[in-house]
């Protein structure tokens, strides 16, 4: 570990929030986890309906899915009232429960620049120089620096189609026309596409976008950008399926979409994967996938595990498969190369076969 | 055109089920929880973030 810089104050704290979740909170609750676990973002409830399951969906992250040593609570929002109770009963929730929780604190409510220690009932203003510092060190790191709110992640989803669209008629007529052989090389080249982009981070041109879109309803062709992936360089295939999902049209848009979902998830982005999952006009296996690993705050790092070991089940059976053909091959040659009972040659067929 | 479920994802599908603690299975609920991994650097400088 090197050159690990310390929060050493609530104004830090509070100013490294939006390069966490990649956009600067409104009306909601940021739980920090310390030691182990996710940060998570939700909404603040306006009802007492809705608290039921603002509770319910934190304290499933927090006391069974991750056991973190520590959470620290920040409310973001204008109406105090609302901010504090919320942050009040998650924090009995989490302290009181019957399994062990983590620790809490600090218990924060921040109304635009103004922040109040819950816990403590002490009061300040971030001072812009905090801010300042920790935009600079998140620079540093090479960060993008975050969007101004939530919904802006959708907005930076919206392209135009139109020169994409001009290729896509003949991307597609070729891909209908290809047989198991072609098919099985233009999965190739969609590999090899992938892995180059993770090499120059050049963008596609409109007629290799065409033909990535054409070839992705093709479940090889996505297994093997799904394997493509893991989560070290999940940030750089982001860059290329948000790409994609821009200038996509409208009726190819789900795939890279579903794609995008899944980088993000891998990224550790659950926000921009719900939002790239919205961008989706029906549903789809994969991004069902993506779905419950989101719902059930599955570690990315666990999908990293999970695919080379699906990815060599696979290939195990595929494996086992081509034994069993080859000795089924080589019974059947070695049947027609013995001596057929009663001087049967080699061309008679035994019963049951 | 509806993308079938390939044996890749049916591997993952299942291997996915086996991923939540079963203690936690019954309060799966549909809230969009935005929830952030950090990588090991970032999430070395929130640990040591103080408490007041």
């Amino acid at each position: 570990m090197t050159n690990v810089l310390k929060i050493s104050s609530h104004d830090e704290l509070i100013s490294s929030i939006p390069h966490t979740l990649g956009f600067t909170p409104v009306s909601s609750m940021v739980c920090l986890a310390l030691g182990d676990g996710p940060t998570a973002r939700l909404d603040i409830p306006e009802s007492p309906e809705e608290i039921g399951e603002f509770l319910q969906a934190l304290t499933d992250v927090y006391l069974h899915r991750h056991h973190p040593d520590r959470v620290a609570l920040v409310a973001y929002g204008e109406d105090g009232r609302a901010c504090v109770q919320a942050l009040a009963a998650l924090g009995e929730a989490l302290v009181n429960s019957e399994v062990r929780g983590p620790d809490v604190g600090p218990m924060l409510w921040v109304n635009g620049e103004e922040w109040t220690d819950v816990l403590e009932g002490t009061h300040g203003t971030v001072d812009p120089g905090a801010r300042t510092r920790i935009d600079a060190e998140f620079a540093l790191m090479g960060r993008v620096m975050p969007v101004g709110r939530r919904e802006d992640l959708a907005a930076a989803m919206q392209g135009d189609p139109t020169a994409v669209a001009e290729h896509l008629p003949a991307a597609e007529a070729r891909a209908l026309d290809m047989d198991v052989a072609a098919r099985r090389s233009e999965v190739g080249w969609l590999g090899a596409r992938l892995d180059q982009f993770r090499r120059d981070r050049e963008y596609l041109s409109d007629g290799d976008a065409a033909r990535v879109l054409a070839v992705l309803h093709d479940s090889s062709a996505r297994d093997a950008a799904v394997l493509s992936m893991s989560r070290e360089d999940a940030p750089v295939f982001s860059e290329f399926w948000q790409d994609l999902v821009r200038r996509a049209p409208r009726e190819v848009r789900d795939s890279p979409a579903t794609m995008l979902a899944l980088s993000s998830f891998l990224e550790g982005k659950g926000a921009q994967a719900w939002t790239a999952l919205d961008q989706l006009s029906e549903s789809d296996p994969l991004a069902d996938l993506v779905v419950a690993a989101l719902e059930q705050a599955v570690d990315p790092r666990e999908w990293d595990r999970a695919v080379p070991a699906a990815a060599g089940a696979l290939m195990q059976q595929a494996a086992l498969r081509d034994t069993v053909a080859q000795e089924r091959r080589a019974h059947d040659q070695d049947a027609r190369n013995a001596p057929g009972v009663n001087g049967a040659g080699p061309e008679s067929s035994a019963p049951g076969r | 055109m509806q993308n079938t479920r390939s044996r890749l994802e049916k591997r993952l599908a299942l291997l996915l089920a086996a991923t939540p603690p079963l203690a936690a299975r019954h309060t799966a609920g549909h809230t969009k929880v935005d929830l952030v991994y950090l990588d090991e650097e970032t999430q070395d400088r929130l640990n040591s973030s103080p408490r007041e």
